[in-house]
């Protein structure tokens, strides 16, 4: 029974309280209440919806778009017609992000365990009290003279969220900063740093005649998918340009190849070496490739002349025959020949390759051997061909490193990978539980989940419960994501849809196009940028973050200072665009024709290094006597490379000390006692597999990222479960019918699949796609409930509507954190299974 | 202003990035420029030489109408044919026809009312919803599978709760203001290309005059108005090799299979 | 069926009516701030105060009993902010605040058209939200907020004898009322009563859910009382 004047009588004293939590409304001004009736100063209908050009972040690509926005809502993400690099389209993913936003499992306020970790109790704690917390355990670190101990391992940061997030933590006092880029392709662009020095590579499909592919599916997803997926779907249908495929699987780019042509796992190095084989043999290096081999080493001789390069190679590649691949590979002599003529003749011809060559053991021969073969057909950094990516070039505000130490626990285990470059993330969790180089105090996460990321699923599980391990987990994440659940503290993070950004991703026009992300509303809840609240924390700190106040200040300080955009109208120009670029830009051509004065190579402090015919500006006399190769980071003090018929610019190093040669032979390799020039490696765990192993290989689909959108429901509802793709003979083989659930099982772990027999794969492989079989990352991509349920949750309509429960498998539970010896990369392609009825 | 009355894609370009980067709008709304009063027939070609099989046009869709999950008005079927290794997988984008003999309206017992109706001054194909009972009549006449139930739509009380019949209208809320269907606009491969069939100068028309194009049932005499170019393979005689050798995926058609299961 | 109490609360007067308003604004703001977050130190100390435990065991509601029941401040804060956060907060199943979401029996979305229709209802009485606010228009504490705000100006109404004034936002608590709050709230107070862990959040709901109730049914007698609310003029 409820007494209305007793309860009455409590709001008569309860004054205080009322007011202490503080309202929620103001009234705007200070008057009366209009008339009723009087509602209609705002309709609904008829209303243009509000157009923001801004930036995806589903992909690495991060292709401009636009956000249409009504009452407040985002409801639509469309491409950004004005783009030069994605030609005003956009892909399933990028349009899938209003989902995003709206994640019905979005994590709206900072969170503190208060259970076990991994049990799912929670309390909500106020920002403030967060950073306090934040800020003392760092502070501890750094007063205890370890700062290197705060820990910051992210999985994409990029421009100015990385200038700024990433300066912040140098700017504290650490270096202990991790990223995931082994588990991407860092294989690939630590192979192009070793030969052509710069990580990027563009194809350029606007004026090429022939493709000739190698492990790629750019047509469905890639590091800049839709800029290259639009120019060479047009290519092909414009221009009738043809490409040629080479996958274990019919991919969907496969599926639009002239050929597709399917390897033994792991052969393509051999494939490529035996194509070059074919070129030297057949004298179709003449013309172009000699041209080319003129700014091109191949042996220890950096004074050699053409000839002499062409006596090396072909010495070197005489074993590697078309036979000899073909028996590797078995793919025919025949096949390899000619298409190995068309790649030289049809000029000028890209030769793709991507994480079918480099996702393996031998992947960084695989994609020297791709050098190798581009140099000596003549088609490198050239029109038409693979060129030297051209990306935005930002003035960003400076902030200032303190970062002088760190913990060695981001290049794997000592001899395990000789020129990690761009790390080696997988291992990370590992080497924090060796414990030799050292633990952290902290591990604080940023867009990145160790835990479903990576292989071997158990074990990084196991790790990050481990308060032993990892005293404190700190996980910025808009999400309940799969690591996430794991961690201390939850400071919840804005999707994409809400930040700022300077953006720079390289155009294949190889015109340079700047552009920005700006939100499309307003952060939801309590959520901030992590790029913001690094500015919060750094004034608790004491830490200098230059002149910006916050990551908007940041990007507008970018957008005033950097020439061109400035000139264009600076950061209102770019608010209202969303892109700029020099319209009377030229496309950027070779650069390593570019010859450099005297007066520069001769000028004071820059002397020849002889060994490697590098002019450079050595630090010091001890330096100088050192040499080039030897000298630490002496890639830095790069000047010019002599050769025989000049001083050029040359191809640049930019990461570790090769010569200004397009170094095919690599004194850097030899000295870790690989071979220089490109080889043949054999896969350790293919030469020893049993007659009824089977290779298990990974792919992604069109609609879907790794790891973060199957929490995009509309993503989901496409593609939402991951049955193993097997070929009939080899089902037959097993007694395996299309449907039947197979158990998977590699030394690693083990997973249950249904089957799908297609003659879309090879015989002796399965291939089990990424993105499924989450754990936690909302009731979309696991139907998880998280503990403390209530008898309903924050749902959408649509959620009652989900017509599949089964939302497939995560095939990391029985891969191995392993890495290529000489880059480091995760060999995510080297499994290998045994595959069974259940 | 320019003599346009299509609504081919490089025209809206041109003219969008003439102005500032928000507004999509074309400044020729198709139907009014034509000086000789024409009937339009808007139709889209879809041309799948350009097409991957991406899947943007299906999100694209999917974000515009906000439609249920459980239900689309726009997919790509993927068909799988050929024993290995001379496997193909061929791409077929899928939308209402708009067909000029529409079986569905033929069905509607309410289509004197306007339930549902071929729009006289363009030939798109509409539902009202505000009309629709939902006695799901016209999804079991249509031979391409291109309507469906939407239980978020239509009258309570004239559907009794059970949601209108929903489809494709082409995008009319855009393409009546000049603005070209949401699934055109994003395609990467600029496989879908939509305007006016009935003018002669447009994309659409200029395409099916150079190509040899394909509908979807030939047979049905429903004369649909999306064509596509190279998709023969359609016509073909099926080798009965090859058909023991194929499979059709799409998440429609998982969807309908989990319906019916 | 719940059984409501009405008689012997007000003669009708204008200083009693007005009395009865300021008290009705006081008590949605009680309830908003319960609903707006977990417990304070300070909230605790009102909630716990001789006077006002004294009002609510009263009233039927047992606060002190279900709070002391909990253990010392520091642990009853605590637990008080766990249970808060799993019942309205997540991450994972929990009992969304917000009325897009509650409207639909299904779970609808948020940002929904009730959002939608919060902001502008708000928007149309020339209320804005404060800057720290950054939640959405339609959470309950908002929408308790927003009574809390129209019951204040019936008060005044009241006060100054202004019986057009009162009744103009009375038709707007009115229509608030029944467009709004009775097509949620007691299905959400209901949800809360079967998952609370702690009795203080099932007290929380009942009072919420019952309160509303009597005042859906006393808006009606004070409206009648100041006679017809104003129309617009042009």
């Amino acid at each position: 029974m409820f007494d209305r004047r007793k309860f009455l009588k409590i709001g008569a004293v309860a004054t205080t309280a009322a007011v202490a939590g503080g309202v929620s409304l103001n009234a705007k001004a200070a008057k009366d209440l209009p008339i009723r009736g009087n509602k209609d100063f705002s309709p609904t209908t008829g209303k243009e919806r509000k157009a923001i050009p801004s930036a995806c972040w589903q992909c690495v690509t991060r292709c401009s778009n636009m956000g249409y926005v009504e009452d407040g809502r985002l409801v639509k993400i469309e491409p950004n017609i004005n783009s030069i690099r994605t030609g005003g389209t956009l892909c399933s993913k990028g349009q899938g992000a209003v989902n995003h936003t709206y994640d019905p499992d979005r994590i709206l306020h900072p969170m503190r365990r208060v259970g076990a970790r991994g049990e799912g109790k929670w309390k909500r704690i106020s920002w403030d009290e967060a950073l306090t917390e934040v800020a003392a355990r760092m502070k501890k670190n750094r007063d205890a003279g370890t700062p290197e101990k705060v820990v910051y391992h992210y999985g994409r940061a990029k421009a100015s969220h990385s200038k700024t997030v990433g300066g912040f933590f140098k700017a504290f006092g650490t270096g202990s900063i991790g990223n995931h880029t082994s588990i991407c392709e860092g294989g690939k662009w630590s192979a192009q740093e070793l030969t052509w020095g710069g990580h990027f590579d563009n194809w350029d499909f606007d004026n090429t005649k022939f493709v000739l592919n190698f492990g790629s599916n750019f047509l469905e997803t890639h590091t800049n998918h839709i800029p290259v997926a639009h120019r060479m779907l047009k290519a092909m249908a414009d221009r009738g340009v043809e490409m040629v495929t080479f996958d274990v699987r019919l991919s969907n780019t496969a599926a639009k190849s002239r050929e597709w042509i399917a390897p033994k796992v792991g052969t393509d190095a051999a494939i490529i070496l035996a194509m070059t084989n074919v070129v030297m043999k057949e004298g179709l290096y003449k013309g172009a490739g000699e041209e080319m081999l003129k700014y091109t080493r191949v042996s220890e001789d950096v004074n050699a002349d053409v000839a002499t390069k062409i006596k090396a190679i072909k010495a070197h590649v005489a074993g590697y025959t078309p036979a000899w691949a073909e028996k590797l590979s078995g793919v025919p002599a025949s096949k390899i020949t000619a298409l190995a003529r068309e790649f030289a003749t049809k000029t000028p011809a890209v030769l793709v390759t991507y994480r079918g060559v480099v996702a393996h053991y031998n992947g960084n021969e695989g994609e020297r051997a791709a050098k190798l073969l581009c140099a000596v057909t003549g088609q490198i950094d050239k029109p038409g061909c693979r060129m030297k990516a051209v990306g935005a070039g930002w003035k960003f505000p400076k902030i200032k490193s303190n970062a002088k130490r760190k913990l060695n626990i981001f290049d794997g285990f000592p001899g395990q990978a000789a020129y990690p470059t761009h790390h080696v993330s997988h291992q990370v969790l590992k080497m924090i539980k060796d414990g030799s180089a050292g633990r952290p105090d902290m591990y604080i996460t940023y867009c990145y989940t160790p835990a479903y990321a990576n292989g071997d699923v158990q074990e990084n599980i196991d790790i990050l419960k481990d308060e032993k391990l990892i005293p404190f987990y700190v996980s910025v994440d808009p999400f309940y994501g799969d690591s996430t659940m794991y961690a201390d503290l939850i400071l919840p993070d804005t999707p994409f849809t809400e930040r700022w950004t300077a953006e720079d991703m390289v155009s294949p026009s190889q015109v340079a196009e700047f552009y920005i992300r700006q939100p499309f509303t307003k952060p939801m809840g309590e959520a901030r940028d992590f790029s913001d609240v690094v500015f919060d924390l750094a004034k608790r700190l004491g830490v200098d973050m230059g002149a910006a106040k916050s990551h908007e200040d940041y990007v507008r300080m970018a957008c005033e200072a950097t020439p061109g955009v400035k000139e264009a109208g600076g950061f209102e120009y770019m608010k209202k665009v969303g892109v700029w670029h020099d319209k009377n830009a030229k496309p950027q051509g070779p650069v390593y024709k570019t010859p450099i004065p005297e007066s520069v190579y001769k000028a004071k402090g820059v002397v020849l290094d002889k060994a490697s015919g590098v002019y450079w500006k050595p630090a010091s006399e001890a330096d100088a006597k050192k040499g080039y190769v030897g000298t630490k980071k002496a890639f830095k003090k790069y000047v010019a490379q002599k050769m025989p018929h000049g001083v050029f610019s040359g191809f640049a190093p930019d990461a570790v000390n090769k010569s200004g040669y397009l170094e095919l032979w690599s004194p850097l390799l030899k000295a870790k006692g690989f071979n220089p020039l490109p080889t043949w490696m054999a896969i350790p765990e293919h030469q020893k597999m049993a007659k009824d192993d089977l290779h298990l290989t990974t792919f992604k689909y069109a609609t879907h990222s790794h790891s973060r959108t199957m929490n995009c429901k509309y993503l989901a509802e496409v593609y939402h479960t991951n049955p193993a793709w097997i070929n009939p003979a080899t089902a037959k083989e097993r007694g395996i019918f299309d449907g039947d659930n197979i158990k998977v099982t590699s030394p690693t772990g083990e997973f249950v699949t249904k089957a799908q027999l297609t003659e879309a794969i090879m015989p002796g492989v399965v291939a089990v796609s990424h993105h499924c079989g989450h754990w936690a990352y909302g009731r979309y991509a696991s139907d998880r409930r998280a503990p403390g349920e209530g008898s309903d949750s924050r749902g959408d309509r649509d959620y009652k509507m989900k017509w599949w429960d089964d939302n497939g498998v995560h095939p990391n539970w029985a891969i191995p954190n392993s890495a290529d010896p000489i880059n480091g990369q995760q060999r995510w392609m080297d499994t290998v299974v045994k595959v069974t009825r259940v | 202003m320019e003599n346009q009355s299509n609504l081919s894609r490089r025209a809206f370009l041109k003219k969008a990035s003439a102005t500032s980067a928000g507004a999509v709008v074309i400044a020729a709304a198709p139907m009014s420029v034509n000086a000789a009063k024409q009937e339009v027939r808007y139709a889209m070609v879809i041309d799948t030489r350009r097409c991957s099989g991406c899947q943007a046009c299906s999100i694209a869709c999917k974000t515009e109408f906000e439609v249920p999950i459980g239900a689309v008005r726009s997919w790509v079927e993927h068909h799988e044919a050929g024993a290995y290794p001379a496997t193909e997988r061929r791409m077929l984008p899928r939308l209402c026809n708009h067909c000029s003999k529409p079986p569905c309206i033929e069905v509607c017992p309410k289509n004197a009312e306007g339930a549902t109706y071929k729009r006289e001054e363009d030939g798109i194909v509409v539902v009202d919803e505000s009309k629709c009972t939902g006695c799901a009549k016209c999804i079991e006449a249509c031979p391409y599978d291109a309507r469906f139930m939407n239980p978020f739509k239509g009258d309570p009380v004239k559907t009794a709760g059970n949601g209108s019949v929903d489809k494709c209208d082409f995008c009319l809320h855009r393409v009546s203001k000049g603005v070209e269907p949401s699934c055109v606009n994003t395609c990467p491969g600029k496989a879908r290309i939509f305007g006016d069939l009935n003018d002669p100068t447009s994309a659409v028309a200029k395409l099916v005059a150079e190509f040899d194009t394909t509908v979807l049932l030939r047979g049905e005499k429903t004369k649909p108005s999306v064509m596509y170019i190279g998709a023969d393979w359609l016509e073909a005689k099926k080798d009965k090799k090859a058909a023991q050798f194929s499979r059709l995926d799409s998440h429609r058609n998982e969807r309908s299979a989990h319906r019916f299961a | 069926m719940l059984q409501v109490v009405t008689n012997n609360v007000s003669d009708g007067h204008p200083d009693s009516e007005a009395r009865t308003a300021i008290e009705v604004c006081h008590l949605y703001g009680l309830l908003a701030s319960l609903f707006r977050a977990e417990p304070t130190h300070e909230l605790l100390q009102v909630l716990r105060s001789p006077e006002l435990s004294q009002l609510f065991t009263e009233a039927g509601f047992n606060i002190e009993e279900d709070l002391a029941e909990i253990g010392d401040d520091d642990t009853l804060l605590e637990k008080l902010a766990v249970e808060f956060t799993a019942l309205f907060l997540g991450p994972g199943g929990h009992i969304s605040p917000h009325e897009s979401v509650q409207a639909d029996p299904d779970g609808g979305s948020l940002w929904g058209d009730e959002t939608l229709a919060v902001k502008h209802f708000i928007e149309g009485l020339d209320l804005a939200f404060t800057e720290e606010y950054t939640g959405l228009p339609d959470h309950i504490s908002v929408e308790l907020d927003l009574m809390a705000n129209l019951a204040g100006h019936e008060a005044q109404g009241w006060e100054q004898n202004d019986l057009t004034r009162a009744a103009n936002a009375l038709a707007y608590q009115q229509d608030f009322m029944q467009e709004h709050l009775l097509r949620w709230v007691p299905l959400f107070c209901k949800k809360i009563i079967e998952t609370a862990d702690l009795a203080f959040y099932r007290g929380v709901a009942r009072m919420t859910r019952d309160f509303l109730a009597s005042e859906a049914e006393d808006i009606k007698r004070r409206l009648e009382l100041a006679g017809p609310p104003p129309t617009p003029t042009s």
